[in-house]
């Protein structure tokens, strides 16, 4: 196996094996497909399950990290990017447009899609749609609410893939916390 | 162009063989264990090929199963299955001591106070704790993964996974229904 074909785990330094985790997201993906009646409910579904991830994952990364708190979506956006992605996909992000309220961000190399070509007719569906509810679970966690979209994806033919993030407002953290 | 590799794939290594028997179908009315038995073996069936690729010819189905225990285990799991017993008659028994996936499981928690839950038959219509992830939920993905890997190498089989009281232990009983030509 290349060196590259290895994906960072939760735990620091523990690393699974990427084609698995690779195939198995497609696994996942295709199921998703063959249960739900269009890409779009797909799309909204891995959101969901990426939002479900992210909600878990920022209490993982805060614990695992030496992470102060962000005090801005800017500083947000670059922990994501230079920490988050390191550490969960082992890939490098870059934040290339950066202002108040939103940002895009480029990842240079993408483990989710390796192996995967689109037919034409799944053109609706947004694959990777799991990454963005992931980023948006985990803010709404340190009181942002986001909006993230896959503004550039190689598998319809753009070069890199790209996330774009939009600031919709900040939370205010009520209290008493509501029970689970 | 036609999706392939971990993708949207749409070859099929022999349409409806590939949810296991006693599944009905592709319906979204089997248990969500199903579903994660037939994206186990879809995955499976994709890293047996890339794992195999590479090697020699097989010789017979132990050297098949040899494979699935050293190789596969070693690039999935990162350690190697601790003990293989077979009764010459097409059944294997896969003991591995520290099952990687089990690791953070807890029985209590996760089983409630159900053990015998934690029986999983793959492809044998087992069914999953009502409501409540049991350890047999988790194994249903890796059940899955071995009976992809053998049917991909030609091969099938009916696997189910037991845990002993011992966690992370955990053992998967492979019957071998067809052997390899």
């Amino acid at each position: 196996m290349s060196s590259k074909g290895k994906v960072a785990s939760s735990v620091a330094g523990e690393r699974i094996n990427s084609e698995l985790f690779t195939l198995t997201y497609g696994a996942l993906v295709r199921h998703l497909l063959l249960d739900l009646e269009s890409p779009e409910e797909v799309n909204k579904q891995l959101d969901r399950m990426g939002q479900n991830i992210g909600v878990r994952l920022v209490d993982d990364f805060l614990a695992k990290t030496n992470t102060t708190r962000c005090r801005n979506f800017k500083e947000a956006v670059k922990t994501i990017a230079d920490t988050g992605f390191k550490m969960f996909l082992g890939i490098d992000a870059k934040v290339t447009q950066i202002g108040d309220k939103e940002c895009k961000m480029v990842l240079n190399d993408n483990p989710l899609i390796d192996f995967v070509e689109l037919p034409e007719k799944l053109e609706p569906l947004s694959y990777c749609n799991l990454l963005c509810g992931v980023i948006r679970g985990a803010l709404e966690q340190v009181s942002m609410k986001v909006e993230v979209l896959i503004s550039k994806d190689p598998l319809k033919g753009d070069e890199r893939f790209e996330l774009h993030m939009k600031l919709l407002e900040y939370i205010n953290e009520e209290y008493p916390f509501a029970d689970d | 162009p036609k999706a392939n590799g971990g993708g949207v794939q749409e070859r099929r290594p022999s349409g409806a063989q590939e949810r296991g028997p006693g599944e009905a179908g592709a319906g979204p009315g089997g248990g969500p264990g199903d579903g994660l038995e037939s994206m186990g073996f879809q995955v499976g069936c994709q890293l047996g090929e890339r794992y195999s690729k590479s090697r020699a010819s097989f010789d017979d189905t132990l050297d098949i199963v040899k494979f699935l225990c050293k190789d596969f285990w070693t690039e999935v799991f990162r350690k190697q299955v601790d003990n293989l017993k077979t009764n010459h008659r097409g059944v294997f028994v896969l003991y591995d001591s520290k099952f990687r996936w089990l690791r953070s499981a807890s029985a209590g928690k996760m089983m409630g106070d159900n053990a015998s839950a934690a029986a999983v038959g793959a492809g044998s219509g087992g069914q999953p704790g009502q409501g409540k992830t049991t350890v047999g939920d988790l194994l249903r993905f890796p059940c899955g993964l071995i009976r992809g890997v053998l049917f991909t190498l030609g091969i099938k089989a009916v696997v189910s996974a037991d845990v002993a009281s011992s966690l992370p232990a955990c053992s998967f009983t492979v019957k071998i229904q067809q052997q390899a030509k």
